[in-house]
């Protein structure tokens, strides 16, 4: 518990640390993140309005949207209610935080699950990012553009990644096959996991909110996240 | 030369005292174990307490004295202070145990004394209960000691009882005597007699006592005859079996190494009133007993007889780090702190608790699933050895006998875990005084109650005589007729303080006096296919379960609250509403597993067959290329 304490709490300091500094160099005010949420939830609104004009393809887009936010959300209260106990108290998620953490870890499975359909093609990898890693290999310069929708690619399969174990120690940890060792270590490898998913998920949300900052600046024919 | 004579007189006067001194110092022969493990035969001399040695043709017949005969080999100062003799020394309580419940049906009382400081105790002396009378009450079930010799702590309007029935030294056989004689039950008998000093002899198997100190008058002498006033009663007179005494006037004891467990349970059994399992051959013992250990396999105790009591953190309260390894987890986990291993003593196994989250480990005590009864939607009654003088002939072997006791209540221990405990609601007469509530004695409140009662004869409801609110009022109010100065009267019942509004009305609240008296159980231990959870998380974790839900009996001999009843949520500083909603979950767990492994599935799936096919991109390119 002690180690995990120290982990977490270093690698949550230095994530944050890096956004505050990156939000900061890109030169964005501190409100950006909140200005995003408003802007997106407008825009969630006009879409929702309008969506009898765009069709299927529009609603699917608000679709995409909606899940990326909910899951968003509830991954951010896991993380709250799972984090906060152990870095603040050093001690068990129990309590009201435990009936809440389990309560919304469904509703997160559920649509990380959607995210994943939904979400997969438009982010899988291809041509143009096998050329943007070969030309890192080369040193070339690169757009920052390029530079994000790669990295949002990359995070989004790391999340993908980092959420089977997440899951796997929970199910196992739902059935008999462990002794009282075996459960401690599912529940340390659940808690590493819901770290490294943290830190690659933060990042992948910081890089979103750029990104689309980014993209209202210098539109783009493709829709990111 | 008459300097010299005085001299050498005074060397051998030194000689012999420090010979006799060092009879009672730890160098004493019994106390020194020389690692030879049969069991040393002990075939002794019989003392009287004034040290002289018991002859069949003594006239009067002298009751022998533990206390004299076993302090030749061993070092009584020592042993005395060990647990079961030190409650009324000052020290550290230790943990909440069962306390001694006074019971007095006419004055509608039941109260938990104690001469530790338990919190939620009062020292006997408070109800009007001297040293004397404390011990012709519980003494029964005493194994003498404590109390019963400190000289100091006797009450000089008890003096002359005291001359008449002597001090009630420690009876060693009470816990060592294994012979099938051994009678604890006669030694409780003598003492409810006041046969203090005859107590140990009468309950030996070799020996007859007849007659009572009791009845006695205060000028009793024991080397005279009996007052022609009082020739109509039995002075107490003791009979020795000559057929135990050897040529030379010495006695077998049985005392082995490790007592059997029947000698303990005298004073520590208890009796579930169970309505499933009302015949006593339906009910189990303790698993550890069922398997062949005694008591004393974990509750083992050095010469200073401080038993080892086994709970959680008494290695750190007594600063006697070895204890630790003589709990539930020391002896079935052990310690990875320990120098050397000691868990799996006497063959422990070490639990493997599948699918069980760790955090219960933090969150409960080891009994919480394992001891007691088996928890069902509302507490049980439970009698006790010494609450109830199970084992002392005549006793009222009723179900509903007072006290009134319930288990199990799970309820949090100090430090913060769950576990069974037993409780007993507090019923007492008492006069408050700014925060201080002050219990009256029974003795005073027996006659107001009864005038009261007397004039309806026919209420009855269980043991209590039930009172009704106007009648406390009215009693409160003879109370405070008697002494307006002293403060405010008040009763306290069925966990309510009730008390003479400003209006002259009865008023009740809640009042810390009013909380039950807890003390955590251990035993019985049930077999692991009897543990909390076996059968799922709901053993616990349903809307329903007892653990959370059960139903606590308050016991009361208040009319309007005849067998309230509490939630078991109020004995754990939990929202019942929170517990509600953490076991309501688990009515969707099943639902929820499915979700998760679908949704786990999928996922995998969604990373994986990307992956497969990127592979096969790359076989396929390097395969081209190759080509």
């Amino acid at each position: 518990m002690t180690v995990f304490r120290i982990l977490s709490g270093l690698a949550i300091a230095a994530l944050l640390g890096a956004i505050a500094y990156d939000l900061r160099r890109c030169g964005e005010r501190w409100s950006g993140p909140g200005r995003f949420l408003r802007q997106e939830a407008k825009r969630a609104v006009l879409d929702w309005r309008g969506r009898k004009n765009t069709g299927t393809a529009g609603t699917l887009d608000l679709l995409r949207r909606i899940v990326y936010g909910v899951s968003a959300a509830s991954f951010l209260v896991l993380a709250l209610t799972g984090f906060a106990p152990i870095l603040i108290l050093g001690d068990h998620l129990s309590g009201v935080l435990l009936i809440i953490h389990v309560t919304i870890a469904p509703i997160f499975a559920l649509f990380l699950s959607a995210l994943a359909l939904l979400w997969a093609h438009r982010l899988r990898f291809n041509e143009g990012d096998w050329r943007f890693v070969q030309g890192q290999g080369n040193r070339r310069p690169f757009r920052k553009e390029m530079f994000l929708r790669f990295a949002l690619k990359v995070g989004f399969w790391l999340v993908l990644f980092f959420s089977l174990p997440l899951l796997l120690t929970v199910i196992l940890g739902f059935f008999p096959l462990f002794g009282t060792e075996g459960e401690a270590l599912l529940i340390r490898w659940h808690g590493y996991s819901a770290l490294l998913l943290m830190l690659v998920a933060l990042t992948e949300i910081h890089l979103t909110i750029v990104y689309v900052h980014h993209s209202t600046e210098h539109p783009v024919k493709e829709v990111a996240p | 030369m008459t300097l010299m004579k005085n001299t050498s007189m005074l060397l051998l006067f030194l000689a012999l005292s420090s010979g006799s001194v060092s009879a009672q110092t730890p160098e004493n022969v019994g106390d020194i174990a020389d690692g030879n493990r049969s069991v040393p035969v002990h075939l002794i001399k019989l003392y009287d307490e004034c040290e002289r040695v018991i002859r069949l043709d003594d006239r009067p017949l002298m009751p022998f004295s533990p206390r004299e005969t076993c302090r030749k080999c061993h070092d009584y100062e020592k042993i005395r202070h060990g647990w079961h003799f030190n409650a009324a020394d000052s020290g550290a309580p230790g943990r909440k145990g069962e306390p001694w419940i006074l019971v007095d049906r006419q004055a509608a009382t039941q109260i938990s004394l104690s001469y530790r400081s338990w919190t939620g105790t009062y020292a006997p002396g408070s109800v009007g209960l001297s040293t004397f009378g404390f011990l012709k009450t519980f003494g029964r079930h005493l194994p003498g000691g404590g109390v019963g010799e400190k000289e100091g702590a006797q009450d000089l309007n008890d003096y002359m009882r005291w001359q008449v029935s002597g001090n009630l030294d420690v009876n060693c056989q009470s816990c060592h005597n294994a012979d099938p004689g051994q009678s604890q039950a006669e030694y409780g008998v003598q003492v409810l007699r006041q046969n203090f000093r005859w107590a140990a002899t009468a309950g030996s198997g070799f020996s007859t006592v007849q007659g009572s100190a009791g009845e006695m008058p205060d000028n009793f002498d024991l080397y005279s005859a009996v007052p022609p006033e009082q020739s109509n009663v039995l002075p107490p007179t003791v009979t020795y079996n000559s057929s135990r005494f050897d040529v030379a006037g010495r006695v077998l004891f049985n005392v082995p190494r490790k007592m059997p467990p029947m000698q303990c349970s005298f004073c520590h059994s208890s009796k579930v009133i169970d309505p499933l399992r009302p015949e006593r051959w339906q009910g189990e013992e303790d698993v550890h007993i069922a398997a062949g250990m005694t008591c004393a396999d974990c509750h083992r105790n050095g010469l200073d007889h401080q038993m080892v009591r086994g709970y959680e953190g008494e290695a750190e309260e007594t600063g006697r780090p070895a204890v630790a390894s003589f709990t539930c987890r020391g002896c079935h986990m052990g310690s990875v702190d320990a120098p050397v291993p000691f868990e799996g003593r006497r063959g422990a196994p070490r639990p493997r608790h599948p699918g069980i989250p760790p955090v219960h480990f933090d969150k409960l005590a080891c009994t919480a699933c394992h001891s007691g009864p088996w928890p069902t939607s509302s507490t049980h009654r439970v009698k006790t050895s010494r609450a109830h003088a199970l084992g002392i002939p005549k006793t009222d072997k009723g179900d509903d006998a007072l006290p009134q006791i319930v288990t199990p209540v799970f309820a949090r221990l100090q430090d913060g875990t769950f576990a069974p405990h037993n409780a007993c609601w507090p019923a007492f007469w008492a006069v408050q005084s700014g925060d201080d509530l002050a219990p009256v004695a029974p003795d005073r409140m027996r006659a107001r109650v009864q005038a009261v009662l007397g004039r309806d004869t026919t209420r009855v409801v269980g043991r209590w005589p039930v009172l009704q609110e106007s009648e406390i009022l009215e009693i409160l109010q003879l109370l405070r007729l008697d002494d307006s100065t002293s403060g405010n009267p008040v009763y306290v019942s069925g966990g309510k303080l009730y008390t003479i509004s400003p209006g002259g009305t009865l008023a009740r609240r809640e009042d810390e006096a009013a909380r039950p008296y807890l003390w955590p159980i251990a035993h019985d231990v049930r077999p692991k296919a009897q543990s909390l959870g076996v059968r799922g998380c709901t053993d616990c974790h349903a809307t329903d379960a007892p653990f959370h839900f059960g139903t606590v009996t308050i016991a009361s001999p208040f009319l309007l609250q005849p067998d309230s009843t509490s939630r078991m949520t109020e004995y754990q500083d939990k929202s019942p509403f929170s517990a509600w909603v953490f076991s309501m979950s688990f009515l969707f767990r099943p639902g929820l597993q499915v979700m998760l492994i679908v949704c786990f599935f999928l996922i995998a799936s969604v990373v994986v067959i990307p992956a497969l096919r990127g592979l096969a991109h790359i076989i396929r390119t390097l395969a081209a290329e190759e080509e």
